[in-house]
């Protein structure tokens, strides 16, 4: 086990590593400067080649990449994210408000995708081919093709159309207005959900049909026990598995969906700073970002992966 | 080294999503932003216009007048007195997009104008009770010197900043002086640059600022939203960051979220008794129509923070179905063209930009955008005082093939044909692909679609349109690294002055570096000296005739629109509702000054 866990920890390290230099190169490779963006956010194209030459200087544009880099990397390894180029505020600033929004969401939104979708799976698996099983199926093939922002703009709809009511814009804290809060954060976790859902309720689905084909399932049959018993003492417990283990999955589509979701419902969280950076090509801010998304989710999933060799000896001796 | 099946799938998913999700998002064009407003100053006029008709000068604004009539106008400057017992509540706005700069003089963009306005005070504004009049907020009385060299402003000795400072003449003339401070980039601010001279503290409360020469135009333009006063204690740290900023106007900061809101409060020191009317409001920036408009259903939201919103015209006209919502628009002061690089080897051949001039089918554009409340795409703003009314525009060519025009499209298309034949392309295809850039804000990627299939239609040309953000279009187009685009400006003020300057001058939007012919300079000039209206008119008409020939201009104008706010009807001002201004970039201050809710 030993092994295993340094062996897992020494590929989460690399990993980041890869992340951080593609973020690096992709934000420098699609059209756009800082510099000009900063020169002309007014709309004033006067300015001379000295004059962008001066503002690439006191960004720190002008140096060679490799120097850009480096000096994002040891700033970072220093606890220091550097400042974002478009208002000269610190990233960890502008990042620390709006990380507990979007994981609230993200987290709240896992909760509710479990909660409906582990259920749901089960029932598929046990009345396999049943009619209730046809149109279980169906509809989580239709909840994963549904894109998310389709889901969410409906999700407004029908909450303005039908109830004539809306979320309140924008985001209380939970210790200070929870009703408000829950308010702010359940729609948008909710939309998320049942996309995530989906996924689960297929995976939860396959796995009791592949344990319950199993020989120890028979044989706890054979030997008489309650269905129930077999049911959830023997096939579920080994079901739950695969099940778990699409939880480092689901996190980074949470989060991926927070992006669009956090739009639609006027939420200040991640998603929407990473799209307002990105128009303004705040390369330090995209990158912040875009590396507390990366290291939340190689983080879960390196938890997922230990807790899963942990429980399943097979898997560390694999 | 071998590790599970499942951690290696589990982790290279994990990779490949944040990668798809970075990708997808850098890919992606920005959902909504900011219309594009450039303007740089032009030549200095060297004399005294008249008031122009676009905007009926008031006695406030009647700049030109005898020194003595002055002075008894300057007793008499309007001011807005506060309407009693209206005091209390907080409502949600929404905003197009979060502020640029912090430095609303060095900004050109109403994201900045619109976060900074409330926040400070101006000399004089427009009255939000009747926004085509100019009414004072800042000065107490003004008066103009008997030969039209200076402006003598008094101020309010009662004003103050955050900090408890006064507010004084001092802050003032460095305001002045900063709004033209050479070498420095004023997209806005800059436009007094040809009328000002310098600005100069007299005593605590009285400043002259010194006149090149004297014009109406020069308080209508005090009037924007962007020539706000800041504290001269600030000059030597800046005024770039959030942090520095430091009113003195009706509202203060209580937070600001970069990309989603600002949060505003009323300033309880303000110098006015009784105003602001709101205890606060709170701005989203929200891109999405869907969400907005259900806002606005719901009454989460009450009105725009300003007259520019991510929502269309349909999304308007279904809004305007509800009892309990009203919809302003503003004049038809906003203009989206095609801009073709002058400096580009193809595109600087004069013939190529009159045949695109000829092709357009302007007509076509007025039926399927604005639901009729647009205005046809001709140089200047059509049916104003100075201008060609619509009826007399299907005269010109480039205006064929409506009902009513002597001209079929067919004439323009054939004419368009010959010019390009001249240029050496027979058939117009022959100049092969071109690449058109344009952003994905106000509704371009639909213009430019028909503009694209208008050209295919009518000259068989090909059209690669490239749609991006404006992060990626505008470096493109002030670089001059394009061969023809598709952009817009919102004016500031209804003056031609204004407007010419920023589409139709040598140094217009600095993109196109049009060389026009010397006269034309001149007349321009000309035009903005002349004391007598008619006189200006029929110079104006010289300067407007030249530039419907379609000749060597590197800006089309293919419409002009109004914009527009969706506003709740329990938003009341002294005037009933709310009353929308003329153009987008006046009156965003008064109006949240003088605005209340009656539940």
């Amino acid at each position: 086990m030993r092994q295993y866990i340094v062996k897992r920890i020494l590929l989460y390290f690399p990993t980041l590593a890869l992340i951080t230099v593609l973020v690096f190169l992709l934000m420098r490779v699609i059209p756009g400067d800082p510099a000009i963006q900063l020169l002309a956010a007014g709309g004033d194209a006067s300015y001379t080649e000295e004059d962008l030459a001066k503002k690439r200087a006191e960004l720190g544009i002008d140096r060679p990449l490799p120097v850009q880099y480096v000096d994002w990397i040891w700033g970072m390894l220093r606890g220091d994210m550097g400042k974002a180029l478009y208002y000269q505020r610190p990233v960890s600033e502008e990042l620390s408000p709006r990380i507990p929004i979007t994981f609230e969401i993200a987290i709240l939104a896992m909760i509710i995708s479990i909660v409906l979708a582990v259920p749901l799976g089960i029932a598929s698996a046990i009345a396999q081919d049943s009619l209730f099983d046809y149109i279980g199926r169906g509809f989580t093939i239709f909840g994963i093709s549904v894109p998310i922002f389709v889901t969410g703009i409906v999700s407004i709809y029908i909450l303005a159309r039908v109830f004539n009511w809306l979320p309140p814009f924008g985001y209380a804290k939970l210790w200070d207005a929870p009703w408000e809060n829950l308010q702010q954060i359940f729609f948008p976790a909710l939309t998320l959900a049942i996309f995530q859902m989906n996924f689960t309720a297929r995976v939860t689905r396959s796995a009791m049909l592949e344990v319950l084909r199993e020989d120890y399932i028979r044989t706890a049959k054979s030997k008489g026990l309650h269905e129930r018993v077999v049911l959830v003492r023997h096939a579920l417990k080994n079901a739950l598995l695969p099940i778990f283990g699409v939880a480092g999955w689901s996190l980074a589509i949470l989060l991926g969906g927070s992006v669009i979701i956090e739009q639609i419902f006027v939420v200040p969280g991640l998603g929407r700073l990473l799209i307002e950076s990105i128009g303004q090509r705040d390369y330090n801010l995209v990158q912040g970002v875009v590396i507390v998304f990366s290291v939340s989710v190689l983080t879960v999933n390196l938890l997922v992966d230990l807790a899963l060799a942990w429980i399943d000896p097979r898997i560390r001796y694999a | 080294m071998r590790f599970s099946p499942w951690l290696k799938t589990n982790t290279l998913l994990s990779i490949l999503l944040a990668l798809v999700l970075v990708i997808g998002i850098a890919c992606t064009s920005e959902p909504e932003a900011a219309p594009p407003e450039t303007q740089p100053p032009t030549a200095a006029p060297t004399a005294m216009p008249e008031p122009t008709e676009a905007m009926e000068p008031t006695k406030a604004m009647m700049a030109t007048e005898p020194a003595a009539e002055s002075e008894s106008m300057a007793e008499d400057a309007p001011v807005l007195e506060a309407v009693p017992g209206k005091q209390g509540g907080t409502v949600n706005m929404v905003n197009y997009g979060d502020v640029e700069l912090f430095d609303v003089h060095a900004a050109g963009t109403l994201q900045s104008s619109q976060f900074r306005s409330p926040l400070h005070n101006q000399l004089v504004y427009f009255d939000p009770t009747n926004t085509s009049e100019l009414v004072a907020d800042l000065a107490k009385s003004w008066t103009l010197a008997d030969d039209g060299s200076k402006y003598t402003f008094v101020i309010h000795d009662n004003a103050s900043w955050w900090d408890g400072a006064p507010l004084t003449a001092t802050d003032v003339a460095f305001s002045i002086n900063r709004w033209i401070e050479p070498g420095e980039p004023r997209p806005r601010t800059g436009l007094l640059r040809p009328y000002i001279d310098r600005a100069e503290v007299v005593n605590e409360t009285t400043v002259d600022v010194h006149l090149k020469y004297a014009s109406a135009a020069i308080l209508q333009l005090m009037g924007v939203d962007f020539m706000l006063i800041l504290p001269e204690a600030q000059k030597e740290q800046g005024f770039e960051r959030f942090e520095d900023v430091m009113g003195s106007g009706p509202f203060k900061v209580k937070e600001w979220q970069r990309g989603s809101f600002y949060e505003f409060e009323r300033n309880p020191d303000y110098f006015k008794e009784g105003v602001p009317y709101l205890d606060g409001y709170k701005s989203f920036t929200m891109v999405d129509a869907g969400t907005i408009v259900a806002g606005y259903k719901t009454e989460r939201l009450m009105m725009s923070s300003t007259t520019v919103m991510n929502i269309s015209a349909e999304d308007v006209a279904e809004l305007e179905q509800e009892p309990f919502l009203a919809a302003y628009y503003t004049k038809t002061a906003t203009l989206g063209d095609i801009i073709m690089n002058t400096n580009d080897p193809v595109w600087s051949n004069p013939k190529l930009r009159k045949a695109l001039w000829l092709a357009l089918d302007r007509w076509e554009f007025q039926e399927t955008f604005g639901d009729g409340k647009n205005a046809v795409g001709a140089p200047f703003i059509p049916d104003q005082w100075y201008s060609y009314s619509t009826e007399e525009l299907k005269q010109f060519p480039g205006f064929g093939g409506c009902e009513g025009c002597p001209r079929t499209k067919q004439d323009d298309i054939d004419d368009a044909v010959a010019v390009m034949k001249e240029a050496g392309y027979d058939p117009p295809s022959a100049i092969g692909e071109i690449t058109l850039s344009s952003f994905t804000a106000a509704g371009f990627p639909d213009y430019m679609a028909l503009f694209k299939e208008q050209m295919k239609r009518n000259l068989g040309l090909d059209i690669k349109l490239v749609i991006k953000d404006l992060a990626a279009v505008n470096p493109e187009h002030i670089s001059g690294s394009y061969a023809i685009g598709g952009s817009g400006y919102g004016i500031n003020i209804l003056d031609p002055d204004d407007f010419v300057n920023a589409q139709f001058m040598p140094t217009d939007r600095a993109w196109s570096r049009w060389q026009p012919p010397p006269e034309y300079v001149e007349w321009f000039q000309q035009q903005s000296a002349e004391l007598d209206l008619e006189k200006r008119k029929e110079i104006l008409r010289k300067i407007e005739d030249y530039l419907l020939t379609g000749e060597g201009h590197g800006n089309i104008i293919f419409q002009w629109r109004p914009f527009y706010n969706v506003v709740n009807n329990k938003m009341k001002t002294a005037a009933g509702g709310y009353v929308v201004p003329d153009t987008i970039q006046t009156a965003v201050g008064s109006i949240v000054e003088h605005i209340w809710i009656e539940e």
